[in-house]
């Protein structure tokens, strides 16, 4: 009797731990909902570059949100029957930014430029996913720091000094 | 890459201070430090990284003030450094005394380790009142409670400045880099660079017969290095 | 030799000059186990009303924390540069305090110093409940306790670990083998009395008891592993036993400060640990004795005995600060000179003095025999010692980082509510814990005081009788 209070115990932990775990995570990849139903899908599959929305990233810490007026650009003319271009639209009229839901957000003790990882090479993908093939965008890892010191502690000797120091991303 | 990691240096020329405060103000300003009012501010808990000392010298009428601006000394071999149990403060490759904010726990050791006690805690909730909370500067992290912070010598601005350079295949050249006190302050007393470059201003400064450390004789090294006052007449 | 041997010596007037050594040896073994038992079970309204007093200076205490948490340490007095107040004084207090349980145990166990037999228990639980009011004081002094967890080392996907270099890591690390420790050391030798109270209680009592005392019979297979296990514990424990006070002085040594940075800083807090914690035992007893009934276990001869271990510590306490104190005097350094200024001559002057007198009156009244043995009288003595010893705690602390290298960095000291709630709330945090324990668990280890009884037996060599002590441990 008493065993079988400690083997339900123990079960009840680990069920415990590991429903922690994958609460966590769903919390980390579940989409916020936008204000406007807005596809990456749709526009990359139309062949427009990441670059061409989110210009600054090679030259910047941030990649930067295009205005409503880039929206406007080819909106003036393409789709304007759909609701949502419409409620675009109205934005440009009002002259109100889109309150767009952050998706990849660091937080406030942490810096983070994009300009030197894509210096180094790296991808848009390595860190935000396929957004090409994303309906609604959502994050793909969790971007803690143990996943920053993946790549961070695998570097040549010479420069992982300064890429696993503290000061190097954090404020 | 550096063929060595630089020293960061700054020379604080006692015979060009005026203390004219507009140093505590800049360093205020870049680095999110809250203002804490009268009532704490006499209680001894303001939080300002550099405060500007004052001394008289002479009597009256015969009266002069000298002024000595303190920071963080980022000492080479730090006193608070090695007793903080968590390493929320630890020397960096660049020589650099470095403070992790969101690391630290609070067990303020290093302020009482610190022979100058230039670390700054966060005593209440830190409060930036109308319009203050306008101009954070988000390249620095705004501080919670219960948590040690000090002189950075600007690390943001030393890494912002870094990273560009390197992105345009160069180090960065002597005086590119400014601490906003540095920056700031108008009669140009002090002056920041790297002491590892022997043709840099702070190098051919520190060489100066003027040149001393605070409390040099407790054998902490501090990257801050003073110019004696009193020898010229400003 | 059975019992009724050794309780059946002529009733011969020369026998009773040996009555104390003879503990109880008119009782039988059931009588004793009841007089032990009794005083559990008697719990008057005064008892609840101190029960419920003391809780409520707990859970003001509690409130005061929860007030320091979430408005910041700012609302202690603690300010740039006096960064460690009450707390921290009130820490290396109760660290201190607890080293008289090992103290009187283990190394009187050690030594075989049979008077020690009754007080064992009330030592070690002593021990227990101060290192466990001392190790609330790191969490409460943190800025931000709800990160705590940062300082155990435990593998992270940030590849981040406690510095081993930071004497709190030490302390850490020190306090917990302790606590764990003398835990175990207080609960092996209750074993034998749980299995005691299990026979002779019911009710809930009984299920407790049994559940504790983990099934003891009292066979000759269980004694041996029992006094093994003690043995070994009291050989162990010295040397944790000394590093703890020495690691909690060395949270000071190890800085620069003037007047912290010095080398008799370890020896000088482990003799004013023991000082400290053999008058606060010393007080405990005369209260227990008074509360409880226990004049038949707690004699005078076992004051006197602990008095005159007070006094001697007293005295090598006050050889340690003297050793200190003159170094610093005679070096006369500009900051150290500044600091004992402030001392003997400045703002903490009162404090100063109130430190010497509540120290040394004590060991000036402690040569005097009737001193240790009159409760009262000793009561007073152990609770001035306890006085200075934590105004001695408050000055290291306070007084010497009021002061250092640069004059513009001088400041002032003076606690608030808030830190003299938390503090009154660890005294009385203790009290309650040890009120508490005083009715569920036997006070006086009975097992341990019937073994002291089987040690001594009168013999009748001749005309003449004589005490005779046999080596049972």
């Amino acid at each position: 009797m008493k065993r079988f209070w400690l083997i339900g115990l123990f079960i009840l932990v680990v069920v415990g731990v590991i429903a922690g775990v994958i609460l966590t995570r769903v919390q980390v990849y579940a989409a916020p909902e936008q204000p406007i139903a807005y596809s990456h899908q749709v526009h990359v599959e139309a062949g427009i570059q990441c670059l061409f929305c989110h210009p600054s990233p090679l030259k910047s810490p941030l990649a930067g949100i295009p205005s409503v007026q880039k929206c406007m650009g080819c909106h003036n003319v393409i789709d304007t029957d759909n609701p949502e271009i419409q409620q675009v639209a109205s934005y440009y009229e009002s002259g109100e930014p889109i309150p767009w839901i952050r998706v990849n957000l660091q937080p406030d003790f942490v810096y983070f430029n994009h300009q030197p990882h894509l210096g180094a090479g790296l991808n848009c993908e390595t860190c935000h996913g396929d957004v090409g093939q994303m309906d609604v965008t959502r994050q793909t890892v969790k971007m803690d720091m143990g996943w920053c010191l993946d790549c961070h502690i695998n570097q040549s000797d010479e420069k992982v000094g300064r890429l696993a120091d503290c000061l190097a991303c954090h404020k | 890459m550096a063929e060595i990691e630089p020293r960061w240096v700054l020379i604080v020329d006692l015979d060009r201070c005026t203390g004219c405060q507009a140093c505590v103000v800049a360093c205020q300003a870049e680095n999110n430090v809250p203002t804490v009012g009268e009532h704490e501010t006499i209680e001894g808990r303001w939080l300002h990284w550099i405060h500007i000392e004052r001394y008289w010298e002479g009597e009256y009428p015969n009266i002069k003030a000298r002024f000595m601006p303190v920071m963080c000394q980022q000492c080479t071999a730090a006193p608070c450094e090695p007793v903080c149990p968590v390493f929320a403060t630890y020397h960096t490759p660049e020589g650099l005394n470095a403070q992790i904010y969101n690391r630290c726990i609070g067990t303020r050791f290093c302020g009482s380790a610190c022979p100058y006690k230039t670390r700054t805690y966060n005593w209440l909730r830190p409060e930036f009142p109308e319009p203050l909370h306008e101009q954070l500067n988000p390249d620095v992290t705004v501080r919670s409670r219960g948590l040690i912070e000090k002189c950075t010598f600007c690390v943001q601005r030393i890494r912002r400045i870094e990273i560009e350079a390197h992105a345009q295949g160069r180090e960065p050249v002597d005086g590119e880099i400014q601490p906003a006190c540095v920056q700031t302050c108008p009669p140009d007393a002090l002056v920041f660079g790297d002491l590892n470059d022997p043709s840099s201003r702070v190098s051919q400064l520190a060489t100066s017969h003027r040149s001393f450390k605070l409390l040099g004789e407790l054998g902490t090294d501090p990257g801050v290095i003073y110019l004696k006052g009193g020898e010229t007449n400003v | 030799m059975s019992e009724s041997e050794v309780l059946a010596y002529p009733e011969d007037s020369s026998a009773a000059e040996f009555e104390d050594r003879l503990l109880l040896a008119e009782r039988t073994s059931s009588e004793i186990n009841q007089a032990v038992l009794q005083p559990m079970f008697r719990t008057s309204w005064k008892f609840w009303a101190l029960v419920i007093f003391l809780s409520l200076l707990v859970l003001w205490g509690l409130f005061a924390w929860g007030y320091l948490i979430y408005w910041g340490m700012g609302t202690a007095g603690i300010n740039r540069p006096v960064y460690w107040g009450f707390f921290i004084a009130t820490f290396v207090f109760w660290v201190g305090i607890s080293h008289a349980g090992t103290m009187i145990s283990a190394v009187l166990r050690l030594l075989k110093a049979d008077w020690r037999r009754p007080i064992t228990r009330g030592a070690e639980a002593m021990t227990a409940f101060a290192l466990m009011m001392a190790g609330l004081f790191p969490f409460i002094h943190l800025g931000r306790v709800w990160k705590f967890y940062w300082m155990l080392p435990y593998p992270n996907n940030r590849l981040m670990w406690p510095n081993f270099q930071s004497p709190l890591m030490w302390d850490m690390v020190a306090i917990f083998t302790y606590f764990i420790g003398s835990t175990l050391y207080l609960y092996l030798a209750l074993i034998p009395d749980l299995a005691m109270a299990r026979d002779h209680t019911g009710k809930w009592r009984q299920k407790l008891y049994r559940v504790l005392s983990l099934g003891w019979r009292g066979t000759e297979a269980e004694w041996h592993k029992l006094h093994r296990a003690l043995s070994i514990f009291s050989v162990a424990i010295i040397p944790i036993f000394l590093s703890v006070h020495s690691i909690v002085s060395w949270d000071f040594a190890v800085t620069i400060q003037p007047r912290w940075h010095s080398t008799i800083f370890a020896p000088y807090f482990v003799v004013g640990a023991i000082y400290s914690g053999l008058a606060a035992l010393a007080c405990i007893l005369v209260i227990v004795r008074k509360g409880m009934q226990l004049q038949e276990f707690l004699r005078s001869e076992h004051f006197d005995a602990l008095g005159k271990l007070v006094l001697v510590a007293g005295m090598a306490w006050v050889y340690f600060w003297f050793a200190g104190f003159i170094v610093e005097w005679y070096g006369n350094e500009p900051v150290t000179r500044e600091l004992i200024h402030e001392e003997v001559a400045g703002s903490l002057a009162p404090l100063f003095y109130l430190q010497m007198s509540a120290n040394l009156i004590p060991i000036v009244m402690l040569i005097f025999k009737k001193v240790r043995t009159t409760p009262w009288l000793l009561l007073v003595a152990t609770l001035l010692v306890n006085v200075g010893m934590f105004t001695e705690r408050v000055l290291i602390v306070v007084g010497n980082l009021q002061r250092n290298f640069m004059p513009f960095n001088w400041g002032e000291y003076s606690p608030t509510w808030v830190e003299v709630s938390i503090v009154v709330m660890t005294f009385a945090g203790f009290a309650l814990l040890y009120t508490i324990f005083s009715r569920i668990f036997p006070y006086v280890p009975v097992w341990e005081i019937k073994e002291g009884r089987l040690r001594y037996t009168v013999r009748r060599i001749g005309r003449l009788l004589v005490p005779t002590a046999a080596e049972i441990e």
